[in-house]
């Protein structure tokens, strides 16, 4: 790899010798040359730009080529723009529609004034056929794409499938969607800590209705876009304009919506209840005219449901089938009147449930021109997404968990043991852009976001209370505060700040900017942390017995929010010139460079872990240990990038773009704090009962009292409380008055069951991408393009995790014959696990795509594009715990040794297509065709752990039909390998992957095709002077399905192999030393591999809309 | 031409870096065998394997019916001859060849090995991530999504986290296990925050039962001194319920009455010690016998008494507690150990089950309380089956530390120091004192533990006390005109001066 870096820079260094416009990521810009009639550059021309809409004005003058630019401009239009020069004919260019992070290119030829006395005005038409200046892969979707689209879940992701590279959440080019870089006005809107790729905020963190344009961006060689690996989603929202304009909407849908079949099978439970409503609304328009405006969006959506179904009984007998609990009703009253008087304790309702989910987002934007110099944006956005959950079943610590639930037909709950899971999202942007001089302009980007997902309850301060029943052999009521909710939580907190300064001179236009990145994400997660009791019986609760158990989980060092937490500061300062070398070519050059610097404040090293001795393959299987008290140590990366755009007939008719550069991308944090929650310095988890170990509690506690029962004969009399409030400092002072420690020191440390490290030189991720594209514009007389698109991505560091506590498998036994992968020993591990997390270089990947736009009239737009993609990987980091990131991928010599395989987030083939049209009477159509291969992908496995190193996922081994017969793979019977090899002749691919180990997530499901449908039709409403307009709406998903139910339906592996592709089963060796096999009896000749997924969601659904817009 | 020589280099750049060579598997540089799996026929004989190593090397590990030869060597090729006699049953051994500093397993097997089941012992003492064939009844089950359950099969107790079928999927409801049921898995062992588990075992069989047990009154199983009825409900689907009281247990227990499927047992009152016994129902399905295990015990009388006492009593099974002060361990695994109170001295054979006693944390100093029987061997009086019941923790501190202690009547410590003065000999008042001249007043060393009246008097003179001895005495803390003092202290031990 170091000899593919030097190269790089060779090749980078040569470009840079040779030889600029790139985008932005909340704006936009316009730049251009003016010449005269003998193409002379004019100088000292006048440029006005109008912002029709709002009445936002920018100036530019001509510079000694002639040329001018406008940065940071608000993206859209239309913009009227005015080229005045004495002596000259002023030219007025209307309709001229910015897009975000483009600049627009408009050059003009001015022609001399004939009659000094009389200026005429020429009125031109802006210029069409790759009119923006990219280089890379990115693709733009304005607002009115987005209002087109067919879209029922109203969800980003189903507009960025626009993108050639999208189609798939938020992976982008076959990368980890948990990688890509999601903004909305520069703010940071990414699921950073990573338990799964879903946006923040429910899946939908921003309401699309707030959504001006937006952009996917795969390979933008502009140095101050970062932060991604696969790919970025630059949006911005809408603002204000001069005109006040409004809209309130309500979309709908339900079970009756939608298809209830697949391939002409009923599904069960189709059309159980399952609704849903958005009501919305949007309002804009100005607080000062010309100057000040004003924009806001509010969503509300419901889905009524019912969480729990269970009731208490009359007679203590339990009716499964109607949700009737053997729990007593005058039990439960009982017990919530008792708590109410002697704790003052609300237990809530034991008849009433809380429920219903909902999502409500709000969004408020200013725009400010305070002068024509200074124009200033500010933006809030909240969401909260609240779902209702029962308490855990069963979980509880300290002893023998019961079978039954804790609402169940053994048990019953009170309302506030409810609790709520919480996803919320807050930002702050501030966007300053500013024209300091006729040369230097500066944009200035704060932004703010509070991305949390928090648990909920309506409960008070109260410890969890489990009460067995009479016979104490299964749960019978449970109350108080959700015992696994309190503090438990997933924050992330992210602030930036940057600066770009552009100055533009010549043919050059050269930009520098400072950024700085701010980020802490944590993990809160106490178990038992408002204390937890159980009692033998309910009688025993009221009577204050002694409980069973009693436990509470606390921070050491009287640490209110005990949690594994990460935080970094991350400092950026890049440069780039934009140079028109001629008029026909320009060239984009830059570096970014940006240092990662860990707090180490919040971690303490764990002498018990240090004291270990490792030998890990990372490092050549020297001696090393383990700090758990410390992060990576500082780093600095560079990322030079360089790109170019040439027209090459000078007519903009065929353009030929491309660039290379590097990337550098993010991590889910929960890799991180992996670390700390492992670490076992955090909290102390108090826990007494019959299956604490009287040996294993601190010794302070065991001078004290001899026996477990002996401590909690301490809790007799009822709840621990002070001042008659049984809260969790009662509960802390007694158990800490008791012996039990309230601060940890290293040498406190214990060996947790899995050490879970950072390897001190790890390094974010970063990627070197390249591309070469061209655009070729067809000579019609209506916009045709066609364009062609080649992505190459190496990985430079790529993210991996290994168990440093495993032996060097190159000196395992091996098995004879064909597959003979290495037999893991007994002793394969020599010390603790320790999973540890670092860097691979290895990885490449490439995407080609070719893509036509097409709009044969004004009212009907079309476009088309085909994808292909391949990105090979170490490891996609399946899950979020590091043994499941670390074991989750088929190998055949165990999960330290990984091979090379393709990505688990590729879908290799891909083909998007949309048809929009509006027509005179109001009727808006918009279809989508969407067809891939590979919506699943799969590993042909064994059935069993063969390599015998713990884990179940064995890569199987495709014998060829030569070593079934050499007997050099063997089978345990001739039936075993007939239907064996038969299924192999008959699968693609393994038929042609005979001899070699299956690779990873290599077996793609087959096509699919689907079409989904838009219809809007607008009534025009007269409303006094204004014009108003109604719209209706239909939404309506894979319109195949509707038509026949086995159409549009994705296949997926054959349920009778089962969910994983494991095919053969390990036997054995046989006398000789050869692994023998077995054939699960689904195996023959005769089974498919692919049959139609019987799933709801591969049904046809819809969605009905009703909107209100008036101005 | 710059813009040809653009394009060019992006293609070189793409070109350098496609080149990526496929990772091979992995094997050692410094040695290469020709087979790492070698196989002797049954008939026994020698197979060869060739060696190329670039450094000298050597073989251990064989076991006696293996021979290597040669078992080391040195740089370059030669041939190891693997040689076994004939073997009836298949057998197989893991051997270790070292070179070069590294290590490269040889796995050689002679027939095949039967693969044998393993109890929940072998289990539970075996290496973890080894695969198990266990067989044992299903006692309790935690989830039915994953088919986690307990397996019992009187050894001890293994968790099976996740049951799967022949293809690995969670399929619990097809395998139809409910508690009482024999049931067989295979699968590899891991231990989670203690617990031993098999971790998604295959399910191999079940052998249901048609009897259990579904209700015992009382609960515990364990019946009171002056006896009384026990109450076991069976649920049957078998035709009959067939029971008969143990032969062990006939002069104790009876059946008092059967009426449809619950059984009352009458056991008499107990004059001596504890008795259990296990009682068998069965049922048939006309086929096959099917049966349900019930286990009761009875409390006997307990007697508390003195060491010395103790080994005044007769060898029998009358229980016996007595409190000591443990003062030496002969096995820390099992817990035998001697203790002492004010009256004599007894060995105690175990404490509990095998390693209760680190378990428990304990060790010479503290005051145990134990349950058991008077026995015997080779002469020597010892308590049998000691059963613990609890214990004080005393804290070894010195007499600086102990100064600095709060006062409290319930915790004990261990403090030695130099006899300084004999206040008073018949209660054995005394003051130590450290090499930093600390000074500590004992109010009363008691010849041993548990002494009260005049049994507290002359251990000065039991032992010999005299000034200079270094004494270690066991007490509270405690104070007394506002002055420290250790509060009646027991003595320990003590080492005459010179």
């Amino acid at each position: 790899m170091k000899k593919a870096f030097k190269c790089f820079l060779a090749v980078a260094a040569f470009l840079l010798m040779i030889a600029p416009a790139f985008g932005q990521i909340t704006t936009a810009n316009l730049a251009g040359q003016i010449v005269d009639e003998g193409g002379e550059p004019l100088i000292g021309a006048a440029v006005v730009a109008v912002h029709t809409p709002s009445g936002t004005t920018y100036y530019a003058v001509t510079n000694e080529d002639g040329r001018y630019t406008i940065q940071g401009m608000r993206t859209g239009g239309p913009y009227e723009v005015t080229y005045s020069l004495i002596g000259c004919q002023t030219v007025v260019i209307p309709d001229i529609v910015l897009s975000l992070a483009e600049t627009y290119q408009q050059n003009v030829v001015m022609k001399t004034a004939t009659e000094l006395l009389n200026e005429a005005i020429v009125v031109a038409t802006a210029s069409s056929k790759f009119s923006t200046e990219k280089t890379g892969a990115a693709t733009n979707i304005s607002n009115q794409q987005i209002t087109n689209l067919p879209s029922v879940s109203r969800a980003i992701t189903d507009v960025t499938r626009l993108s050639p590279y999208g189609g798939n959440g938020m992976s982008f080019a076959g990368a980890d969607g948990r990688m890509a870089n999601f903004t909305v006005d520069g703010a940071n809107f990414n699921n950073n800590f990573g338990l799964s790729s879903n946006l923040p905020g429910g899946g939908n963190p921003i309401s699309i209705d707030a959504i001006e344009e937006l952009q996917v961006v795969i390979s933008p060689y502009d140095v101050r876009q970062t932060n991604f690996i696969g790919g970025g989603v630059n949006a911005i929202t809408k603002s204000g304009t001069n005109t006040f304009r409004g809209s309130a909407y309500v979309y709908h849908k339900n079970e009756n919506m939608q298809g209830d079949a697949v391939d002409g099978e009923q599904i069960t439970g189709a059309r159980n209840k399952n609704r849903s409503t958005t009501y919305g609304f949007t309002a804009g328009g100005p607080i000062v005219k010309n100057k000040l405006f004003f924009f806001v969006n509010g969503e509300y959506s419901m889905v009524p449901s019912i969480v729990n179904r269970w009731r208490g009984s009359d007679n203590g007998v339990a009716d499964p089938d109607n949700y009737v609990s053997r729990t007593r009703l005058s039990d439960l009253q009982r017990v919530s009147e008792y708590v109410k008087s002697k704790y003052g304790y609300d237990t809530g309702s034991w008849t009433e449930f809380p429920a219903n989910e909902n999502n409500m987002k709000i969004l408020a934007r200013l725009d400010w021109n305070i002068s024509q110099k200074h124009k200033l944006a500010l933006r809030y956005n909240y969401t909260k997404n609240n779902v209702w959950n029962s308490p855990n079943g069963s979980s509880m610590d300290g002893g023998p968990r019961m079978s039954g639930a804790r609402m169940s037909q053994y048990s019953m709950s009170f309302a506030n043991a409810m609790y709520s899971m919480q996803k919320i999202v807050s930002t702050w942007s501030l966007d300053l852009n500013s024209r300091l001089s006729d040369n230097v302009s500066n944009q200035f980007l704060a932004t703010f976001s509070k991305l949390d997902d928090v648990r909920g309850t309506n409960s008070s301060e109260f410890p969890f209370i489990d009460i067995l029943d009479d016979t104490q052999s299964n749960n019978y009521m449970a109350l108080g505060y959700e015992l696994f909710t309190w503090n438990n939580a997933v924050h992330n907190t992210i602030a930036n700040v940057k600066d770009d300064i552009t100055w533009y001179k010549g043919n050059h236009k050269v930009t520098a900017g400072i950024s700085y990145e701010y980020q802490m994400a944590d993990n809160q997660y106490m178990r038992n942390g408002t204390g937890y009791y159980r009692y033998k019986s309910v009688d025993d609760f009221l009577s204050g017995a002694i409980p069973q158990v009693v436990c509470l989980t606390y921070g050491y060092d009287g640490e209110q929010y005990p949690a594994a937490r990460v935080q970094f500061h991350k400092a950026g300062i890049y440069a780039q010139d934009d140079w028109n070398v001629t008029d026909r070519f320009k060239l984009t050059y830059g570096v970014r460079i940006d240092g990662l610097f860990f707090d180490n404040g919040d971690l303490m090293t764990n002498k018990a872990i240090i004291d270990k001795t490792y030998y890990p393959r990372v490092y050549n299987y020297e001696e090393t240990h383990i700090d758990t008290g410390r992060w990576p140590t500082s780093k600095v990366t560079f990322s030079p990038r360089v790109g170019f755009s040439w027209d090459v007939f000078g007519d903009k008719s065929f353009k030929v773009r491309g660039g290379t550069g590097l990337f550098s991308g993010r991590l889910p944090l929960v890799f991180f704090t992996n670390m700390p929650t492992n670490g076992g310095m955090v909290q102390y988890q108090a826990q007494i009962g019959p299956s604490t170990r009287y040996a294993n509690l601190p010794d302070a506690v065991k001078s004290r009292y001899a026996s477990v029962n002996d401590i909690l004969a301490q809790f007799g009399g009822g709840l621990v409380t002070e001042n008659g409030q049984a809260n969790v400092a009662a509960l802390y002072n007694k158990l800490v008055g008791m012996g039990f420690p309230s601060t940890v020191r290293p040498e406190d440390g214990t060996v947790p069951s899995a050490v879970n490290g950072v390897d001190p030189r790890f390094k974010m991720p970063q990627v070197w991408k390249s591309s070469l594209a061209f655009d070729y514009s067809f000579p019609t007389s209506f916009p045709f393009t066609f364009t062609a698109e080649g992505i190459f991505n190496k990985t430079i560091n790529a993210v991996a995790i290994s168990d440093w506590s495993m032996r060097d498998v190159a000196g395992f036994a091996r098995f004879n014959g064909a597959d003979n992968r290495p037999i893991y020993p007994t002793d394969f591990r020599y010390e603790t696990k320790a999973f540890v997390l670092e860097n691979t270089n290895q990885g490449y990947g490439w995407s080609a795509s070719a893509q036509i736009n097409m709009r044969p009239i004004e009212s009907l737009s079309l476009m088309a594009a085909y994808t292909h993609t391949v990105n090979k990987e170490i490891t996609g980091m399946p899950g979020s715990a590091a043994e499941s990131a670390f074991t989750y991928v088929p190998t055949n010599e165990g999960p330290n040794y990984i091979k090379l395989h393709n990505s688990q987030y590729v879908t290799p083939d891909r083909v998007v297509a949309s048809l929009t049209h509006h027509d005179k009477s109001g009727n808006h159509y918009s279809f989508i065709y969407e067809a891939w291969r590979g919506g699943y992908n799969y590993s042909y496995m064994t059935t069993n752990d063969m390599n015998g190193d713990g884990y179940n996922y064995d890569a199987l081994y495709i014998p060829t039909d030569e070593e079934v017969s050499g007997r050099q793979f063997r089978f345990v019977s001739s039936d075993d390998q007939t239907r064996f090899m038969d299924f192999v002749h008959n699968d693609k691919y393994l038929r042609t992957h005979q001899g070699s180990y299956a690779e990873g997530y290599s077996v793609y499901s087959p096509w699919v095709h689907r079409v989904d449908f838009s219809y809007k039709h607008d009534f025009t409403v007269k409303c006094g002077k204004n014009t108003n307009t109604l719209q209706l709406c239909l939404d309506l998903k894979n319109v195949l399905n509707l038509f026949n139910s086995s159409w549009g339906v994705s296949k997926y592996l054959n349920p009778a192999i089962g969910s994983d592709a494991r095919i053969l089963k390990y036997e054995g060796v046989d006398a000789e030393g050869y692994a023998t096999f077995s054939t699960p009896s689904a195996i023959s000749g005769t089974t498919e591999t692919f049959v139609p997924n019987h799933a709801l969601g591969q049904c046809w659904y819809a969605s009905v809309g009703i909107k209100y817009l008036f101005n | 031409m710059k813009i040809k020589n653009i394009i060019a280099a992006l293609f070189a750049v793409l070109a350098i870096t496609v080149g990526c060579a496929v990772e091979e598997d992995h094997y050692l540089s410094e040695v290469s065998l020709s087979t790492t799996y070698v196989a002797i026929t049954m008939n026994g004989g020698s197979t060869p394997v060739q060696i190329d190593a670039t450094d000298s090397w050597s073989i251990t590990g064989a076991p006696s019916w293996l021979t290597i030869s040669p078992a080391s060597g040195s740089a370059g090729q030669s041939t190891i001859n693997f040689s076994a006699a004939s073997t009836l049953d298949g057998r197989t051994a893991e051997v270790v060849l070292t070179c070069g500093g590294k290590t490269q397993n040889i796995n050689v097997i002679q027939g095949l090995a039967t693969v044998s089941k393993a109890t929940c012992a072998e289990v539970i003492a075996g290496p973890e991530s080894k695969t198990y064939l266990v067989t044992g009844i299903c006692t309790r089950i935690a989830n039915t999504s994953y088919g986690n359950w307990y397996l019992d099969d009187g050894t001890g107790e293994i968790y099976i986290y996740g049951t799967v079928n022949a293809a690995g999927n969670y399929s619990w409801s097809s395998f139809n296990i409910e508690v009482g049921d024999e049931v067989t898995v295979q699968g590899p062992k891991t231990v989670y925050n203690g617990t031993v588990e098999l971790v998604d075992a295959t399910f191999v069989s079940v052998n249901k039962s048609l009897i259990k047990v579904a209700e015992i009154d009382p609960e515990d199983a364990v019946l009171p001194i002056e006896g009384g009825d026990f109450k076991v409900k069976l649920s049957n689907k078998g035709t009959g319920i067939y029971v008969e009281v143990p032969a062990n247990a006939k002069d104790w227990l009876s059946i008092a009455a059967i009426s449809g499927n619950t059984v009352t047992f009458h056991a008499a009152a107990n004059a001596g010690g504890d008795r259990s016994t296990t009682i068998v129902f069965k049922t048939t399905d006309g086929k096959k016998e099917y049966t349900a295990e019930q286990a009761i015990s009875q409390k006997g009388a307990i007697i508390e008494c003195s060491i010395a006492d103790f080994l005044a009593a007769a060898v029998g099974d009358t229980q016996y507690r007595l409190t000591g002060i443990i003062t030496s361990v002969a096995n820390t695994s099992y817990g035998n150990v001697y203790i002492r109170d004010w009256s004599g001295e007894t060995y105690v054979y175990g404490i509990g089950k095998k390693g209760d006693f680190a378990n428990l944390g304990l060790k010479v100093g503290d005051v145990v309380t134990l349950v058991g029987k008077r026995a015997e061997h080779n002469g020597s009086a010892q308590l049998g089956s000691g059963q613990y019941e609890s214990h004080i923790s005393v804290t070894e501190v010195t007499i600086a530390e102990f100064l600095a202690k709060e006062d409290n009547p319930n915790v004990y410590y261990m403090v030695s120091g130099t006899l300084d003065e004999i206040a008073n000999a018949s209660y054995g008042n005394v003051y130590i004192k450290d090499a930093d001249g600390n000074r500590l007043y004992s109010y009363g060393c008691y010849p041993g533990w548990g002494a009260t009246g005049n049994n507290r008097k002359d251990a000065v003179a039991k032992y010999g006390l005299k000034v200079g001895d270094l004494l270690t005495i066991i007490g509270a803390k405690g104070s007394h005109n506002g002055e420290p003092q250790i509060s009646n202290g027991v003595y320990f031990s003590h080492t005459p001066a010179n």
